[in-house]
């Protein structure tokens, strides 16, 4: 039994395929990865605008990072196409970086050199392009001793020095993998503001992979939501977050804790108690009502909009293959 | 490129190329090893080694931690990244060159090569000497690169790199060999560049699909992936190779000549030679007609000791790792093997042309055997003389006297009271009935040695002329007077454990004068008369086999040293044992013996050829 969730086709900024724009910085069509008969990736479109912070949502292991490899030209997709600012990044990797920084989750850094020579070996890639002075800023705004080797810093700071190498070398696309997972508090909020201001202020694009659902609705203006066997969904933050319903179901009777509860898809149960349910549904449901009082001992059903953090457990709900949700 | 991103590679390999340069500023390059590095063998595993240090020192870092993911992250191409790594590499040229002209000089094996219409030749050794070098560092690097990504770090990399190109090499050399018997030329010029090519595509996709997100043991099994068709590549498509490489001992084969020896009216020469095919050594008899200027190698392989009767129609080898031998009628050119009888685990040991024609023993513990072996039928030589049928399985441990070495017609036999020295016993009796033979010994001429407790002498060896018996008692070679029964020479030497052995040994000088006594890579000569050493200790050089060859006056010994690491290139010096500290050195070379106290016969490059040289100066006559 399925609940037939259905989009109001009067909403215009929510839709399962991009919107098409010449300012995107990132344009994807069709894109796919398999390894051996498994497909990680598959028939995905997203776009990432200019002037935006675009977030990367999914499960673990719904294929963000390698989306992200794949956007990078790291790894050559089993299908479609990918253009970076115009550029095809598998034969014009060197040329995509030129213009596009990327801060990976392990943060990798040439660990037996020293954060000044990292700097300068970065700087002398660059070129006039980059930023020493603003570099050197950077620096001591986040507190990074020059003499310090890379393999002695710590997670925090190794995201710090990434981010002020990718900010100065003025590029026009950021994408973070994760940039914020074990900052402190101080520091996150810095790195944020960081972001934001990039994005916002220059006109930059951002693509940013993140678990945190703080970080995105802190600074983020659109999602890409990958899901586990079905198309991605992509809007504005807003749109998605009103997409989703908070239904709690009050029931005439006590459900026991260790029962299955035959939900329909698409449904997800973010609280239980023994006479009340608490759940998530996409859109607005004409027959979920209906649907529930079959299954369930239903006395009564509250609606509420749901917060940012449960839109985002129902949109990555997985869904079934080539199923529309 | 960033000049401070090659910088810091050629600040990374600077200690592996300052290292180099020491071994030669510090002091001088060693001998044996400027020697070594003239192995083709040698060259590939150091190659390999080098190169797989070089490739954790320089990739280990940056592959297994994410650097290399930081560099693809910059705007500059593969190809950049790894020019600075080559240039890095660069650093160790200035060793590199100078060990090469060390090895140029030790040997001329960088000149071409030269062709030689006769029996044995070394081609390609030019070439090997690059090829080698190259593929070796190649498939190195790519060891390197694969055991970066799959330690993590530096210093376990740094451990299991070498150990994968050592055992990839190994298994490369013997695995072919063992299946085949392929000879080198396959393994240095098709497959070993082969594999190299297919384990740096390997290596290049580890090096650029580097995971980028998080560590993963993947790079490395793409490295792997490509090399296992590679290695089945080598075993299943050695054919070709084999077709190509596969030859005769009479024209490729790495030969070099061990020992030559003139038969008794000087028409016949049989020369012992050490044959390299794909691994190890092949022993070989080569016997040269002098007055026909005819050679012919004979056809069995692992023979070696050539003896000519008394004759010199007959030439007796022994097989080197197996009981039995073959006779060789040198004129007819036909051989008959002589199996030994010792498929219950005994064998033969002595060998000695009396009247009657060659007489076998073999001993083990306290049991001898012995026969007398007559040609003529090639299906069971030792039964056509009833003679040696009366011979045939003499069990003499019940005997009072256990013999323990024979020579031309004199025998030495131990019992109880001590050493005895008589004549090969000439009469038998035979029970039947039993399995105890008697041995009728000439009682009256025996001759007792030793009268100390025997049980601890090791080994014993008569004087090529009878004159002396050297014996091995506790660490000491004991020298006996046989013409007075006296103790000439009681001489503490260590190691010693056995009289002729490839390992360990004594040579007397033809006029027996003087003894040799040669082990553990050193050579010591003492003076019977005086029992003086005359020249001190010669030689010197630990890990290889000697084998001596004297003048005929015994006033100069020459020391052929072959390396134990299976190659057969040897080096030889001359001592003039009445001038102390007086050496010449031959090179690359071995003197296989001397025509007379002006000339000698020496292998030289190509090694299976002798050639008459002077023994003043080593110069071709």
């Amino acid at each position: 039994m399925g609940v037939d969730i259905k989009l109001k086709p009067e909403d215009p900024s929510v839709s399962l395929t991009p919107e098409s724009s010449e300012a995107s910085a990132i344009v994807a069509s069709g894109l796919g990865c398999r390894y051996g008969k498994r497909w990680v990736v598959r028939d995905l479109d997203l776009e990432v605008p200019q002037g935006s912070v675009t977030a990367l949502l999914g499960r673990n292991g719904v294929g963000k990072s390698t989306t992200i490899q794949m956007l990078l030209g790291l790894l050559r997709p089993s299908q479609g196409s990918v253009r970076v600012l115009g550029l095809e990044p598998q034969s014009q990797r060197h040329r995509v970086f030129r213009e596009l920084a990327y801060v990976s989750e392990r943060r990798e850094l040439l660990e037996d050199t020293r954060v000044s020579e990292l700097a300068k070996i970065v700087a002398e890639i660059h070129g006039e392009r980059f930023d020493r002075d603003g570099f050197e800023r950077l620096r001591a705004r986040y507190e990074l001793a020059p003499q310090a080797k890379c393999k002695t810093l710590s997670k925090g700071q190794r995201a710090r020095l990434l981010l002020a190498l990718s900010l100065m070398a003025r590029p026009r696309v950021l994408v973070l993998d994760e940039p914020t997972s074990g900052l402190d508090v101080l520091v996150r909020d810095d790195f944020l503001e960081a972001i934001a201001h990039f994005a916002s202020e220059e006109g930059h694009a951002v693509l940013l992979s993140t678990h945190l659902i703080d970080d995105v609705s802190r600074i983020c203006d659109r999602a890409i939501v990958l899901r586990q066997g079905a198309p991605a969904i992509t809007g504005d933050l807003d749109d998605l977050r009103r997409s989703c319903n908070r239904y709690v179901v009050h029931l005439d009777g006590v459900v026991p804790y260790e029962s299955a509860l035959d939900l329909p898809e698409g449904v997800v149960v973010t609280e239980r108690d023994p006479r009340a349910i608490t759940l998530v549904a996409r859109g607005q449901s004409e027959h979920l009502e209906h649907q529930l009082d079959q299954i369930l001992p239903l006395r009564d059903l509250e609606r509420h909009p749901a917060n940012m953090k449960e839109a985002f457990a129902c949109l990555t709900a997985p869904g079934k293959p080539g199923g529309a949700a | 490129m960033s000049k401070t991103l090659i910088w810091r590679e050629v600040r990374r390999q600077a200690p592996g190329a300052l290292f180099l340069l020491a071994l030669f500023t510090l002091g001088r390059i060693p001998e044996e090893l400027s020697h070594e590095l003239t192995n083709p063998n040698v060259l590939a595993l150091c190659g390999m080694v080098f190169g797989a240090l070089a490739g954790v020192v320089t990739l280990a870092p940056d592959t297994a931690r994410g650097g290399t993911a930081f560099l693809f992250r910059m705007p500059v191409t593969p190809g950049r990244i790894a020019i600075a790594k080559l240039v890095a590499l660069a650093t160790y040229l200035p060793g590199f060159a100078l060990l090469l002209l060390a090895a140029h000089a030790e040997t001329p094996l960088l000149e071409p090569a030269v062709g030689y219409d006769g029996a044995v030749w070394t081609p390609g050794i030019g070439k090997s000497v690059v090829v080698l070098s190259a593929t070796g560092i190649v498939l190195g690097l790519s060891f390197g690169l694969v055991a970066s990504v799959v330690m993590g770090r530096t210093i376990p990399a740094l451990l299991l790199a070498p150990i994968l190109a050592g055992v990839s090499f190994f298994a490369l050399s013997f695995g072919p060999a063992l299946t085949w018997d392929l000879e080198p030329l396959g393994f240095y010029f098709v497959l070993l560049p082969l594999l190299s090519g297919v384990a740096l595509w390997g290596a290049w996709l580890a090096f650029t699909r580097g995971d980028p997100h998080r560590e993963s043991p993947r790079p490395a099994l793409y490295a792997a992936a490509v090399v296992a068709p590679a290695v089945a590549v080598l075993f299943g498509g050695t054919g070709i190779a084999q077709a190509w490489t596969r030859s005769s001992i009479e024209e490729h084969l790495r030969v070099s000549a061990r020992a030559s020896v003139a038969s008794p009216d000087g028409q016949h020469l049989a020369v012992e030679l050490y044959a390299q095919p794909w691994s190890g050594l092949d022993h070989h008899v080569a016997v040269v007609d002098r007055d026909r200027g005819e050679q012919w190698v004979l056809p069995h392989r692992d023979v070696w000791e050539p003896t000519f009767s008394p004759d010199g129609r007959w030439l007796l080898v022994r097989n080197y790792r197996q009981p039995g031998g073959f006779l060789v009628d040198v004129e007819a050119r036909t051989t008959q093997a002589l199996p030994g009888r010792s498929r219950d685990g005994f064998g033969y040991r002595f060998v000695s042309w009396t009247a009657d024609g060659p007489l076998f023993v073999e001993q083990a513990g306290g049991s001898i055997r012995s026969w007398l072996a007559v040609p003529g039928d090639p299906d069971d030589p030792l039964r056509q003389d009833p003679r040696a049928a009366a011979r045939e399985s003499f069990y003499v441990q019940s005997l009072p006297r256990t013999l323990v070495a024979v020579s031309g017609d004199q025998a030495l036999l131990t019992d109880a009271q001590g050493l005895w020295h008589c004549p090969v016993p000439r009469r038998v009796t035979l029970d039947r009935g039993g399995a105890q033979a008697a041995l009728e010994l000439p009682e009256p001429q025996a001759t007792l040695l030793v009268s100390a407790d025997l049980a601890q002498v090791k080994d014993a060896e008569l004087s090529p002329l009878g004159d002396y018996l050297v014996t091995v008692v506790d660490k000491h070679l004991r020298v006996f007077d046989l013409t007075n029964g006296t103790l000439t020479l009681d001489w503490p030497r260590s190691p010693v454990w056995s009289l002729n052995s490839p390992d360990c040994g004594v040579s007397f000088d033809p006029t027996e004068r003087r003894l040799a006594a040669y082990g553990a890579g050193d050579v010591e000569v003492k003076d019977l008369a005086t029992g003086r050493s005359p020249s001190g200790l010669l030689a010197g050089q630990p890990g290889v086999r000697l084998i001596l060859s004297w003048t005929p006056d015994g006033e100069q010994l020459a020391i052929n040293a072959f390396p134990d690491t299976g190659s057969p290139e040897p080096t030889a010096r001359i001592y003039p044992l009445d001038t102390p500290g007086a050496v010449l050195p031959l090179g690359s070379q071995a003197v296989t013996g001397f025509v007379s106290e002006r000339q000698m016969l020496v292998a030289q490059q190509p090694f299976g050829v002798l050639r008459l040289t002077s023994a003043r100066t080593g110069k071709d006559q």
